[in-house]
């Protein structure tokens, strides 16, 4: 079972809303390498996974990707809550907004609803973790495309990361995230830069 | 920062330690380092969470403290961008 804690893993404080962005970052959402498809890949793998420190592991990630499915939603929530209508309709939002309206709704950006078909669950451990070592992959691919505008994807980036390619040492994974964070990465974002 | 932010991002910034370490652990069970490092977030995630439970409202249902009030449900939503701290 699960807890939850009333809390971001990493905060999301968003000033200005950005439908063209909103549009993009969804798919980290509900697209087929987003964190609902994270999250859900590595919760279903782990019951047929035969070693039990692996399994452990497989539900630790599968659980903190729970946590990032909640602050991309954050993310997009906050950047299209304040959006006119004829923002909306400019950031080519208006086929989601006759759907859902601002509400948040697990699609890619190109529009295709959520499916379970993104992801896979073998029961077998090798095939199992090659997908998933391709699938964060991607994730780290499409999330590191942002980052130079917004900490909480280059955090999204960092954990994606440091599963899939490179275990951090836990004494050095704080001092690692605050140096990335303090990149030189604008406090404009560029998403700010975008909007009008 | 607020009082509130500073409490909320101690608690924010151990919690990360704590689940990288974790992550760390998993696969690495046999690290002494790894273990100490842990037992040491795990401190300082709780002193946190204290910090933050006694002085702001729960993070977890079962931390609502008021006999008279039912307070997990108030206050901001945490995905409500006045509800984070601004980085």
């Amino acid at each position: 079972m699960w807890n939850y804690e009333k809390r971001l893993q990493y905060p999301v404080r968003i000033k200005k809303p950005d439908g063209m962005a909103a549009k993009i970052i969804i798919t980290q959402f509900g697209g087929p390498d987003g964190e609902l498809a994270a999250s859900q890949r590595y919760l279903s793998q782990r019951y047929s996974m035969p070693y039990g420190d692996v399994a452990g592991l497989l539900t630790d990630i599968g659980t903190e990707e729970l946590a990032h499915v909640e602050m991309i939603c954050a993310i997009v929530r906050q950047l299209t809550k304040d959006l006119t209508i004829e923002q909306i309709e400019e950031a080519g939002l208006a086929p989601y907004f006759v759907d859902h309206t601002v509400g948040l709704w697990p699609q890619s950006a190109g529009g295709v609803p959520f499916s379970a078909t993104v992801f896979q669950s073998k029961g077998d451990p090798i095939t199992d973790l090659t997908e998933d070592l391709a699938a964060d992959g991607t994730t780290l691919y499409e999330q590191t495309a942002f980052s130079k505008c917004r900490k909480p994807l280059i955090l999204l980036g960092f954990c994606h990361f440091s599963r899939s390619y490179k275990p951090f040492h836990p004494a050095t994974a704080q001092e690692q995230l605050v140096t990335k964070n303090n990149q030189n990465h604008d406090r404009t974002s560029c998403f700010q830069e975008k909007s009008h | 920062m607020t009082d509130r932010e500073k409490a909320l991002m101690r608690v924010q910034t151990s919690a990360f330690a704590v689940t990288e370490a974790t992550l760390f652990l998993d696969t690495h069970p046999g690290s002494r380092e790894a273990l100490d490092y842990y037992h040491k977030a795990v401190n300082e995630y709780n002193d946190a969470v204290n910090i933050f439970i006694t002085n702001f409202g729960p993070l977890e249902a079962t931390q609502v403290k008021s006999r008279d009030n039912w307070t997990w449900t108030e206050g901001c939503m945490p995905w409500e961008g006045e509800c984070n701290v601004e980085l």
